[in-house]
């Protein structure tokens, strides 16, 4: 296992870790384990379209480009 | 590189030629707007027609000797469902138990049914099937089941709903579709892959298309069998550490797939804002720009997956893919992306609307007359002899089998390939591969006019920001009545009809030529129809057909046990599974 910490299988079947689930008919020992992960949001957008972008960049300079795609 | 230069070295050839031939009898804004649409259409079909060179002076081969070394992390293969026949789907599942069980290897495994099924019914059959199936496999602790209560990002919600509740559990996913079936020896093969390069973030396997019966069916089938490993071996070769992801048959490291993948909801409303639809390929990209490996490993065998039996059902799935790939218009200039990332980006939009600047150059072409002045053969004023236009017919010529060519050759020399490499026994033979060649040529022909109107359609849709949903893939034995054939394509007819009114009445030279096109179209109900009944011809054999692949073989078992036909078709069994023994769960 790389960099996860182990944790205890088998259990969760209150639905309680993330995301909404059903009242499970298939409790323990089915029910998905409690071992939760960080998924952190990505930016997957530029705040600005390219005209916008280029525009800014010539008026600026490059120096300032990577302000307007901050969050990478 | 040599393949962008290659490319544009024939697009603007084609546009060249074009441009001469228009000016022939006087060039016209008409002749420019035709000669920069033949530009762009060929350079798009000289990349795939490269792409395929590629494949084809290459050879697969894996990143490196595979270890046999003891497995030492834990992986989970997920089935992501919705609405999904539960027989036909976790019967895929128990099958890759047992050919996983038949290596002997002790690697930790566990297997998880995510539902995203809305209907009430189905899921209730999911809950038996699954019990059923725990029972048949002695599944405790290792087999999973959960349902959302709300389908909250789709797929992608889906599977990051299952790594922030129990991705730290597992060292790698594998990532299937509800009619993925993958051999356990090939499992084991991408775990140890995983293992050996602590780098590579995603593995992706090529896919073959198997249990198709139409004869539609049959020839993607064979097409996926034959061609496509050749263009993605091309594919695998050119793009490197930067390589797809197709959604599913791939095997991701969790940590690396939690740490990069966490889509957020792009700005504003479907069709292009809103969840990422086409999400795959955004993960890739994601991956790769946080330094991972996303890689094609073409050598691996024993990755199965169903297509669709009718052009329908293919168009449907068109109709999604369309919107998502077109949604990355909002992704291709996200920050710190690899120029590989985005040049995926930008072939999975050209995809979709390559055909539109075919069927502008086809609408130009007809419309062309209208602009054009007649000629004048007399130009000089008193001088009593004619001057005929120079005829530039052979150079259009010329030109028409260039394109036909980067159409047909790429095929044409993969099967010559398979006869003088003997791979052509694994598909029956040299003669066999020939007329299966041939047959598909002929069969892709008929049905690409039709398609290029369904693309067309999506397309415009997508554009008119009319949100296409995410309708059920309709599996299944997939023969369509003439009601629902006429249905779905009485407005290709019409478009044909009329185009080849109009040729007839402003371009009669051009009448002949646009026969193959136009003729589909008008029985485009009748391609619909024919190419959905079952395929009698012994033709278009793929090699699982001829020696089927053991877990063919355990799956096949699997759902006779269960008491399933092979041919049911999804709408008839959504009263209750029909095992031969239900278990008795409260639903």
């Amino acid at each position: 296992m790389e960099g996860a910490e182990r944790v205890h299988l088998g259990s969760g079947a209150d639905g309680s870790a993330a995301g909404p689930v059903l009242p499970d008919v298939l409790a323990d020992p089915c029910a998905l384990p409690v071992a939760p992960l960080a998924m952190p949001e990505q930016v997957i957008e530029t705040r600005f379209g390219p005209l916008r972008r280029l525009m800014h960049r010539l008026r600026h300079g490059n120096a300032a480009s990577a302000s307007m795609d901050a969050g990478a | 590189m040599a393949m962008f230069i290659a490319s544009l070295f024939a697009g603007f050839g084609a546009f060249l030629m074009f441009l001469e031939f228009g000016a022939s009898n006087g060039l016209t804004w008409i002749d420019v707007l035709r000669a920069v649409l033949i530009l762009i259409s060929t350079v798009w079909l000289a990349w795939g027609a490269s792409l395929a060179f590629v494949g084809m002076t290459s050879r697969a081969r894996p990143p490196r000797p595979d270890s046999v070394a003891p497995i030492r992390g834990r992986t989970c293969i997920l089935m992501p469902v919705y609405n999904e026949n539960p027989l036909e789907s976790f019967s895929r599942i128990a099958a890759m138990e047992v050919s996983l069980r038949e290596t002997g290897d002790p690697a930790e495994i566990h297997f998880a049914i995510l539902s995203d099924t809305r209907d009430p019914a189905i899921a209730a059959q999911e809950r038996v099937v699954f019990k059923r199936m725990v029972q048949d496999c002695d599944g405790i602790g290792r087999f999973f089941y959960r349902r959302r209560a709300l389908n909250t990002g789709k797929k992608a919600g889906n599977i990051q709903d299952f790594i922030t509740r129990s991705g730290a559990a597992y060292d790698y996913a594998v990532i299937l579709d509800a009619d993925s079936l993958m051999d356990g020896n090939t499992l084991l093969t991408m775990i140890r892959r995983m293992e050996d390069e602590p780098e590579l973030g995603l593995l992706q396997t090529l896919p073959k298309i198997i249990h198709a019966r139409s004869r539609f069916g049959r020839a993607m089938q064979f097409s996926a069998d034959f061609f496509s490993p050749v263009f993605a071996r091309g594919l695998a070769m050119v793009q490197g550490r930067t390589g797809p992801f197709w959604g599913h048959n791939a095997i991701v490291r969790v940590r690396a797939f939690a740490q990069s993948c966490g889509l957020p909801k792009l700005k504003g409303t479907p069709p292009f804002g809103g969840h990422v639809m086409s999400h795959d390929y955004v993960e890739a990209a994601l991956l790769a720009r946080n330094d991972w490996i996303v890689r094609l490993d073409d050598d691996l065998e024993g990755s199965f997956e169903d297509g669709p039996e009718n052009l329908v059902d293919h168009a449907k799935r068109d109709r999604r893919w369309c919107q998502g790939n077109l949604q990355h218009l909002r992704v291709i200039g996200a920050p710190g992306l690899k120029p590989w990332s985005r040049i995926v980006f930008a072939q999975g939009i050209m995809a979709f609307i390559a055909p539109l600047f075919w069927m502008g150059f086809i609408a130009a072409s007809i419309a062309a007359p209208l602009m054009v002045k007649p000629p004048d053969y007399f130009p000089v004023p008193g001088w009593p002899f004619p001057a005929f236009p120079q005829s530039a017919a052979s150079m259009a010529i010329g030109l028409f089998i260039g394109i036909v060519g980067l159409l047909f050759l790429p095929k044409l020399l993969i099967a010559l390939r398979a006869i003088l490499t003997g791979e052509a026994k694994e598909f029956g033979g040299p003669v066999k591969v020939v007329l299966s060649t041939l047959t598909e040529l002929l069969q892709s022909s008929l049905i690409a006019p039709v398609l290029m109107l369904f693309t067309v359609r999506s397309v415009l849709q997508v554009l008119m920001r009319r949100d296409g949903g995410w309708p059920t893939n309709n599996r299944g034995d997939g023969v369509l009545s003439w009601q629902e054939a006429i249905s779905a394509s009485w407005w290709i007819s019409a478009i044909g009809f009329a185009s080849m009114i109009a040729a007839g009445w402003l371009t009669p030279e051009l009448f002949l030529w646009l026969l193959p096109v136009g003729l589909p179209m008008i029985l485009a109900p009748a391609v619909l129809r024919w190419g959905s009944l079952p395929s009698r011809s012994d033709l278009m054999t793929v090699p699982a057909e001829l020696s089927p692949p053991r877990v063919l073989e355990i799956h096949a078992g699997i759902l006779a046990r269960w008491g399933v036909q092979p041919d049911t078709k999804e709408g008839d069994d959504a009263e209750a599974p029909t095992l031969d023994q239900p278990l008795g769960v409260k639903t």
